[in-house]
């Protein structure tokens, strides 16, 4: 390696780290979340756009003789490899790599930071770059803006939209579960049994064990529902249930003997208009099975 | 790569997410139904029970809360449903842009 090509490279090297390492590395870096999981798919678009961007950085160095720093620009016009199909590849490296923070974190701010880099980008593209490589590359510049766009291909940004759109199935609320369809069902069995124990009994006396069963089983149903990812309509549900219970327990403690049978038929059938709401949603959650209907109201 | 058809592709996109939405709205719409009507006869039957005296105002405010939150679950239900129906009229219309894709780029490119 000669000294001038010794120099060329260095040149390189401090603009790739001082450029895309700080927009593309340090700020992300500054403005991630502190807590929170990584998630898998957005490592691997920020690899991705890693890899587009080095591929970038070496036609830069290697064919343009030159560093994408303002202060050393290649002396030829780059027209190989990647920017065939875009007139700035490595900006649109770049924004892979911040739509990879963004995604990784599933972070608003990195995503808004991105928003915010792609329109400075357009502008200083519009506004700076291209006056300069018209006035410095002519007509080679001229034809070569008349065969590639300036971001990508439209046709294959809508193809590889499409493609990742495809690729992975819609999911907008969790799965069925079974723990809690087998909870809630458990739930409105002892319920069941402590009503026709009422019936049966209604002079027998508050139950506090049965009541302190309910509740206790309804806040370990509701803990999984919250853990379960995307399930605050169940887990609403739950605490909706939780309430009713609730209630229930004030009634059934102030309630003077003979509980009246009347009043257990709207506990009963309030209490189970919610459980049938939460398994109806829970068997439609099995997604492609047809979940039974529900029982029909009693004759009026 | 064949040229692909954006109103074609529209058309077999709507077609495909079309029936989801509508099966998922008859659905919803027959549970509704039932269970809407139980809530309405269980509220007579608190007002006939306090009327005759069986419940004290307490203790039908108790009955009536419950009722509240069953109503609230019926509607948490339907708003489930709708985003199932939602989610599935979607992934019919991503499924029809699977088999265009396909036959467009000439060799099954998605899975």
């Amino acid at each position: 390696m000669t000294e001038q090509q010794s120099g060329s490279f260095w040149r390189s090297l401090t603009a790739f780290l001082i450029l895309p390492g700080t927009v593309a590395f340090l700020v992300p870096l500054l403005l991630k979340p502190d807590a929170g999981s990584v998630h898998g798919d957005g490592l691997a678009v920020l690899l991705i756009g890693v890899a587009l961007l080095l591929w970038c950085v070496r036609d830069f160095h290697v064919i343009g003789r030159g560093s994408l720093a303002p202060w050393a620009p290649p002396k030829r016009l780059v027209i190989v490899g990647l920017y065939r199909f875009s007139r700035n590849p490595m900006y649109v490296a770049v924004l892979v790599i911040l739509a990879g923070w963004a995604l990784a974190f599933r972070s608003t701010t990195l995503a808004i930071y991105a928003a915010c880099v792609a329109i400075a980008f357009h502008l200083r593209v519009v506004l700076n770059e291209e006056p300069f490589l018209a006035r410095t590359h002519g007509a080679e510049w001229t034809m070569y803006r008349a065969r590639v766009p300036r971001w990508l291909i439209p046709r294959a940004l809508l193809l590889a939209a499409l493609v990742v759109s495809v690729g992975c199935a819609v999911r907008l609320i969790g799965d069925y579960d079974d723990t809690l369809d087998r909870g809630v069902t458990a739930v409105q069995q002892q319920t069941e049994l402590y009503l026709m124990h009422l019936r049966s009994a209604p002079g027998a006396p508050f139950d506090r064990a049965f009541h302190d069963s309910v509740a206790a089983s309804l806040v370990v149903l509701k803990t999984r529902a919250a853990a379960l990812p995307t399930y605050a309509i169940v887990t609403q549900q739950l605490g909706n249930l939780q309430a009713q219970y609730s209630d229930f327990r004030r009634l059934d403690s102030s309630m003077a003997r003979p509980f009246p049978a009347a009043a257990i038929g709207s506990v009963e059938s309030s209490i189970a208009v919610s459980v049938e709401s939460i398994l109806k949603l829970e068997l439609a959650l099995k997604r492609g099975s047809s979940p039974p209907a529900s029982t029909p109201p009693p004759e009026r | 790569m064949t040229t692909i058809d954006v109103d074609g592709l529209a058309g077999q996109m709507l077609a495909a997410a079309l029936p989801m939405l509508s099966k998922s709205a008859m659905d919803a719409r027959a549970f509704a139904e039932v269970e809407f009507t139980k809530i309405a006869l269980t509220i007579r039957s608190i007002g006939e029970q306090v009327a005759s005296g069986q419940l004290t105002e307490q203790q039908a405010t108790l009955l009536l809360d419950m009722q509240t939150h069953a109503s609230k679950n019926v509607l948490l239900t339907l708003e489930g449903l709708a985003l199932l129906g939602a989610e599935a009229a979607m992934n019919a219309a991503l499924g029809a842009v699977k088999t265009a894709v396909n036959t467009a780029v000439g060799f099954a490119l998605i899975a």
